[in-house]
């Protein structure tokens, strides 16, 4: 019995060892959830989701990526396989003033003017 | 054979292993390499990577689909959807709103917070509450990371996870990993459709979001409701929301059930039905 359990410390030590080792190689960072709690709390976390840079834009090949079959348009046999990159670049770099999203949150006393708790 | 006996061969066989590796030369092993292959062969995907499919799999609902870009809905969608991300689950993500251009009623998430909504879909909305609810649901499942659970499950990701797609260079190794992906993430939007559970899922926190937005739990409810007439004839606008999500009567049951043992009634918040009436008499959907 001992023997296994000699055996089991061990494999864990080893399992450990290659874990840290490969942690460390990775060492990769996540940045921690927020919550939006109050009326700054709200627009902090608004105005951090939507000014944060667009990631580097990189139209992929045309003749790698529009290759692809798949069974969405063999079951209808009416979708088209096309890539819309134009479209996606621009609902990327789409923005809404931030004075329109206030105007229509207070006019319909929603999100953070809201009073009637029904955030619980 | 008995347990102990099992047991036994089990140390026998990994003392022999451990004997055997003597023969090899440990030294040579760079074992922060082999930490990382251990760990990516399970790791799961990260942001970047999270985009970087989310935008093919956009690009594809937009070339397929076609986009609306009128600019009153454009922003009227841009104004709601991301009003209600800061009370979602994910709000450190940056989502995307648009509309295809199609007359079928249904709504899209990619993987990344590319969310889409139908032409056919903003014809059948009559109340902001159950817009707010159905791009509530988009986003919840964005922030579920349905999609991209799905993703990960299969033995595409097993196999093709030490390849990070990262950096706006593709290697052809790492555009095939990510064109496979995007296979299969669209059969899961546009063919298959999600789990039963990440729906109802997606229904309850759609609306959850919505409700701490201020807008009436019951809008997303009521837009499903009136779906369930046409559950067992549905036009051919209707046949792909149905294909890929569980009947409206078992969604509205789920949904009523929730309200009631939250204790949330009917009405308690606005709905914004004369809003959205005016609004779409001023900007009708062709």
């Amino acid at each position: 019995m001992k023997k296994i359990w000699v055996a089991l410390f061990i494999g864990c030590l080893l399992a450990a060892g290659v874990f840290i080792a490969g942690e460390r190689a990775l060492s990769a960072k996540e940045e921690p959830k927020q919550e939006a709690s109050d009326e700054s709390g709200f627009w902090k976390m608004f105005r951090k989701a939507f000014s944060r840079p667009e990631p580097a834009y990189k139209r992929p090949d045309k003749g790698v990526t529009e290759v692809a079959g798949s069974r969405g348009l063999e079951e209808g046999g009416k979708l088209k396989n096309k890539y819309d990159w134009d479209s996606v670049q621009w609902m990327e770099q789409y923005q809404v003033k931030e004075d329109r999203v206030k105007d229509f949150i207070e006019c319909r006393s929603l999100g953070p003017y809201q009073k009637q708790g029904a955030g619980k | 054979m008995k347990k102990n006996n099992w047991l036994k061969i089990a140390v026998v066989c990994v003392a022999g292993a451990a004997c055997l590796s003597g023969q090899f030369d440990l030294k040579g092993v760079d074992w922060g390499q082999l930490g990382k292959d251990v760990i990516q062969a399970a790791r799961p995907l990260n942001q970047d990577e999270e985009i970087a499919l989310g935008r093919q799999v956009a690009a594809r609902l937009a070339g397929t689909f076609g986009v609306w870009k009128d600019e009153a809905w454009t922003e009227e969608i841009n104004i709601i959807g991301r009003v209600l991300v800061p009370y979602s689950e994910r709000p450190d993500m940056k989502y995307r709103f648009a509309i295809l251009n199609t007359d079928d009623v249904n709504a899209y998430s990619a993987p990344g917070g590319y969310i889409f909504i139908s032409k056919g879909m903003l014809k059948q909305v009559e109340s902001e509450a159950e817009l707010a609810g159905i791009l509530g649901h988009e986003i919840a499942h964005v922030a579920n990371k349905d999609v991209v659970r799905e993703i990960q499950k299969s033995n595409l990701w097993k196999t093709g996870a030490k390849v990070a797609i990262s950096g706006t260079e593709l290697s052809p190794e790492q555009q095939e990993l990510l064109n496979n992906m995007t296979n299969a993430s669209w059969d899961t939007l546009v063919v298959k459709g999600l789990s039963k559970a990440d729906e109802f899922k997606a229904d309850q926190d759609g609306t959850v979001d919505a409700r701490k937005l201020g807008y009436d739990s019951y809008g997303l409810y009521y837009f499903i409701q009136r779906l369930e007439p046409l559950e067992k004839k549905p036009g051919e606008d209707l046949r792909r929301l149905f294909s890929t999500h569980p009947k409206p009567s078992e969604r509205s049951g789920r949904l009523k059930q929730y309200f009631d043992n939250k204790g949330w009634g009917k009405n308690d918040l606005p709905e914004c039905k004369d809003r959205l009436k005016n609004f779409k008499a001023n900007h009708p959907v062709p």
